[in-house]
């Protein structure tokens, strides 16, 4: 198990190489003079050439990729245009889009695999056809309309839930839960639908296989056969879905972010393509890079928890 | 008369499907009498499979199952969920054909045949354990310790199935049906398998019933031999009379197609000339006519009931005869 998780570590190692290439070679590709952007209205040659100077603009592109990457180890991301370290800006906007993220997360595999599963065991009756006819719904709806409905509704019409802002769990978790609670069924939604159909089809996978017969055979309770035998197969399915719905995840979090008014990392992204910061711009997407790599490690091993398949083969070479 | 454990009645099996009802099994009768093994024989279709998993009421919902199954004194067919799982794995159990995918690939052995252990004896998880550790080795598994431990894809095919027949021992049931236990294997493991079997029947005194489309292996390990055709019963006879004295067409076609050592020189295997009827309809007439050199207008006009040729042998055919 050690080995496989250093393995997989490695291969990530990897990817963020990658990834901070890309992100580095993506932002110059931008079309626009990063020093014109620093320099605001001032077009004086003399203050873009200082400019260019101070940030090591006129350097190679590998020199600048190097003393980028040298300093981002040392967690130093450089200062945006309005002068404030990037590292610093991140890391306050960070915690905002996590909770977001991971509440979303946890409302949409709670609902998708709960209703995945009464789906499969319920094939064929009014249960299965409401629970996959909601799923269709919940994939076509667009996060910004849901989001907006949901405001009308919940925020204005029925004065239930605060329709913006944020509140840092800290100072109060109650407060923070309610603004944080519509923004993560808007998150959520897509989630679960799609977590929902794979659930579905992959416990009608597992309920037809030999194993199940052998479970029912054995005299298993029908609770034991469902939620043991047949469950744990199909989250092997649903794991990897859950791996590659987290890109779905952080963009659909820029749009929920700017429907709530949440100041997260979403924002911070859009206002900085917006605004041409690219030390911020770099920053941000290599934050996000990470972090996806690291949220498909946990997948992976989460994964090799659940199916011991994959374990052995990865050992036993 | 010896006390019947099993005993089948007019048991027929009817599917609805979207092209229509399939009448898998049609007033099907067995009796199962205890230490005894009972082989059922018959092509890919012909309803064995059907039958077994029907005893137990383990049919999918699609099935309409009629008749009357009664085991021990109780009838099973109809009987609640709790009393069916109440039976299922203590008192009747089941080995199947695939080894490969009747075992949960991601639990690990020992959990396997635990969890019929405490399902149905109320016993701690240690004596579960200790009592998996000696089904294993009453199975033969060689270092039974560390199977338990390992996941079923470490295993071999036939230790698989040793595992299955391990798990399906495991509450010393009365009856342990066993669906084609060695036809997904490789000979040599079959035979080891078959031994194993002989020896459950002897040192534990269950009674089997063997499902199976290889007469060499009812030969084997069977007392008594029923023979199914198109999800009836052709012939039934215990094992040495019905090899001895075959008297259905069917059965001496499928004896003719056993191969023997000496035999292929004067010829080829003999086949069984056309296909297994489609179960859609039952047929108004015997439904091996069209494949039968015996076949007349009766045969085609009406359809056989079992009659008893000879002593304590049956068979659904007019023109019964050893040639």
């Amino acid at each position: 198990m050690g080995a496989f998780i250093l393995r997989k570590a490695g291969a990530a190692l990897i990817v963020v190489f990658l990834a901070s290439v890309l992100v580095f070679v993506g932002v110059r590709a931008i079309p626009g003079d990063p020093a014109l952007a620093y320099a605001a209205e001032d077009r004086d040659p003399k203050v873009l050439a200082d400019i260019r100077e101070k940030y090591g603009l006129d350097d190679p592109l590998p020199v600048q990729y190097v003393r980028w990457v040298g300093l981002a180890l040392q967690g130093d991301l450089g200062t945006d245009t309005r002068g404030l370290p990037v590292a610093e800006t991140i890391v306050t906007r960070i915690p905002l889009t996590l909770e977001l993220t991971f509440l979303a997360m946890l409302i949409g595999t709670v609902i998708g695999i709960t209703a995945g599963v009464i789906a499969a065991v319920r094939r064929g009756k009014a249960s299965d056809y409401a629970a996959t006819s909601v799923a269709l719904l919940g994939l076509s709806v667009p996060h910004f309309w849901l989001g907006l409905l949901m405001i009308i509704v919940f925020a204005v019409n029925l004065n239930w839930l605060p329709a913006s802002g944020y509140v840092p769990f800290r100072e109060d978790p109650v407060e923070n839960l309610k603004h944080m609670l519509m923004p993560a069924i808007v998150l959520g939604t897509g989630l679960s639908a799609v977590l929902m159909r794979q659930m579905r089809s992959a416990m009608l996978d597992s309920l037809g296989a030999d194993y199940v017969r052998t479970a029912r055979a054995k005299g298993l309770s029908e609770w034991s056969i469902v939620g043991r035998h047949a469950l744990r197969n199909s989250l092997i399915t649903v794991t990897t879905v859950i791996g590659l719905q987290l890109g779905a995840l952080i963009s659909g979090a820029v749009v929920t972010e700017q429907i709530f008014g949440i100041a997260g990392f979403g924002r911070l992204t859009v206002d900085s393509i917006a605004q041409r910061d690219y030390a911020l711009l770099q920053g941000v997407v290599l934050v996000v890079a990470v972090g996806y790599v690291i949220v498909n490690l946990l997948v992976d091993v989460a994964y090799s928890l659940i199916n011991p398949r994959i374990r052995v083969a990865g050992t036993s070479n | 008369m010896t006390e019947t454990l099993l005993d089948v009645r007019d048991l027929s099996v009817r599917f609805d499907t979207d092209d229509g009802a399939v009448h898998a099994v049609d007033r099907m009768s067995l009796t199962l009498e205890p230490r005894q093994v009972l082989g059922i024989v018959g092509e890919s279709g012909c309803g064995k499979s059907v039958t077994a998993l029907s005893i137990l009421g383990l049919l999918p919902k699609t099935a309409t199952v009629t008749g009357s199954v009664n085991f021990d004194g109780t009838e099973l067919l109809g009987a609640s969920k709790s009393h069916l799982r109440k039976v299922r794995g203590r008192q009747i159990s089941f080995v199947f054909q695939e080894p490969m995918t009747s075992l949960n690939p991601v639990f690990r052995i020992g959990r396997q045949v635990d969890e019929v252990i405490q399902e149905h004896m109320n016993v701690s998880k240690r004596e579960a354990r200790a009592r998996a550790l000696e089904l294993l080795d009453l199975v033969h598994i060689p270092d039974p310790a560390r199977r338990l431990d390992e996941y079923p894809h470490q295993l071999s095919g036939g230790m698989r199935q040793r595992v299955m027949i391990a798990m399906a021992l495991a509450c010393d049931p009365k009856i342990l049906i066993a669906d084609e236990p060695t036809t997904a294997l490789d000979v040599t493991i079959q035979a080891g398998i078959l031994d194993l079997l002989r020896e459950v029947r002897e040192r534990l005194g269950t009674a089997i019933v063997l499902i199976t489309h290889n007469l060499g292996v009812v030969a084997d390990l069977a007392d008594r031999v029923v023979v199914m055709y198109a999800g009836r019963k052709a012939e039934e006879a215990p094992v040495h009379e019905l090899f001895a004295h075959p008297q259905h067409p069917y059965t001496i076609g499928l004896l003719g197609a056993v191969p023997r050592a000496g035999a292929a020189r004067n010829g080829r295997l003999q086949e069984i000339p056309g296909r297994v009827p489609s179960l859609a309809e039952l047929p108004g007439h015997c439904a091996f006519a069209d494949r039968c050199p015996r076949a007349d207008e009766q045969s085609w006009s009406e359809v056989p009931e079992l009659r008893e040729v000879r002593r304590d042998h049956a068979v659904a055919c007019f023109h019964p005869g050893e040639q």
